[in-house]
C-alpha cells in the first residue's frame, strides 16, 4: 500500500524540474523564429539550452536518455501559425 | 500560477499515475475543451500501451480525431506559484481517466479542459503576464493541496 503521504514527496522531487521545463518554455517563446529557421517542422526538447530534435515524438524521446521526462518538448511549426485549439 | 507564451495561456502540471509516477509538463489552458488531453509524448514517456486504451473520438476545428482514455488512479496537479516565489502550492485533482493524444496527433500540445478548469475560477491577467486560480469552495471534488 502507497504511503499517504507518497504524492506529496513524489511532487517535492518533481517541482524543481518543473520550473527548468518553465525557464525552457520561456526561453522557447524568446527564441521562436531563430529556432524555427533550424528547426521547422521538428520536435525538440530543451533542457539548460541544450536542444535535441527529431522528425517525430519517438526519435526524439529516444535521444534524451534516462532523464527524458526533464526536458521541455515542443513541436516546431514550419511557418508562424495562429494557435487555435 | 500560469503565463501566457505567444498569446497562449499555459500552465505547469503534472500527471501523476497510481500514486508512484510523476510527469512535468506545460499544458494550455483551453476553455473550449470538455475533457483534458495530454499530448501524445507524454504516453510514450509514461510508458503506455496505446492497445490497453479506449478508443474515443474528439471533434475541433481540424476535424475529428482519435483520442485515446486511460482510465484508473489519474490525479492532475497544477503548480501555484510563480518560479521564484516564497511558497509553491500543488492542486492535485483527482480524476477517474484522462485522454491522450495518439500518434496520428503527435504535433498536438497538451490541453487542459473543463474537467479541471471547472474547480476553479480562473483570472487572466495579460498586462501583468499572469494566469491565477482560486478554487470553488462549492465544488466537492476530490483533490488535495499541497504545499512545499
Amino acid at each position: 500500500m502507497p504511503k499517504k503521504d507518497n504524492i506529496s514527496a513524489l511532487l517535492a522531487g518533481e517541482i524543481p524540474k518543473i520550473e527548468k521545463q518553465m525557464e525552457a518554455s520561456k526561453w522557447f517563446g524568446e527564441h521562436e523564429e531563430d529556432l524555427r529557421k533550424k528547426y521547422g517542422g521538428k520536435f525538440i526538447a530543451i533542457r539548460d539550452k541544450r536542444i535535441e530534435s527529431s522528425t517525430d515524438v519517438d526519435g526524439l524521446i529516444g535521444k534524451l536518455g534516462v532523464e527524458r521526462s526533464n526536458w521541455f518538448i515542443v513541436y516546431v511549426s514550419r511557418k508562424k501559425t495562429v494557435a487555435c485549439w | 500560477m500560469g503565463r501566457f507564451r505567444g498569446g497562449v495561456p499555459i500552465v505547469p502540471t503534472f500527471l501523476v499515475l497510481d500514486e508512484k509516477k510523476v510527469f512535468p509538463f506545460e499544458s494550455i489552458i483551453n476553455t473550449g475543451c470538455g475533457r483534458t488531453i495530454l499530448s501524445y509524448d507524454k504516453a510514450v514517456l509514461a510508458g503506455l500501451d496505446f492497445k490497453h486504451l479506449r478508443v474515443d473520438e474528439a471533434e475541433g476545428i481540424g476535424g475529428c480525431t482519435k483520442i485515446y482514455e486511460l482510465k484508473g488512479n489519474i490525479r492532475i496537479g497544477l503548480l501555484d506559484e510563480e518560479v521564484g516565489g516564497k511558497t509553491r502550492k500543488v492542486h492535485v485533482e483527482s480524476l477517474g481517466g484522462v485522454y491522450f493524444f495518439g500518434k496520428e496527433q503527435e504535433c498536438n500540445p497538451s490541453l487542459l479542459g473543463w474537467d479541471v478548469l471547472s474547480r476553479f475560477e480562473l483570472s487572466f491577467n495579460v498586462m501583468h503576464n499572469d494566469i491565477s486560480f482560486k478554487r470553488l469552495k462549492v465544488k466537492p471534488f476530490d483533490h488535495k493541496v499541497l504545499e512545499f
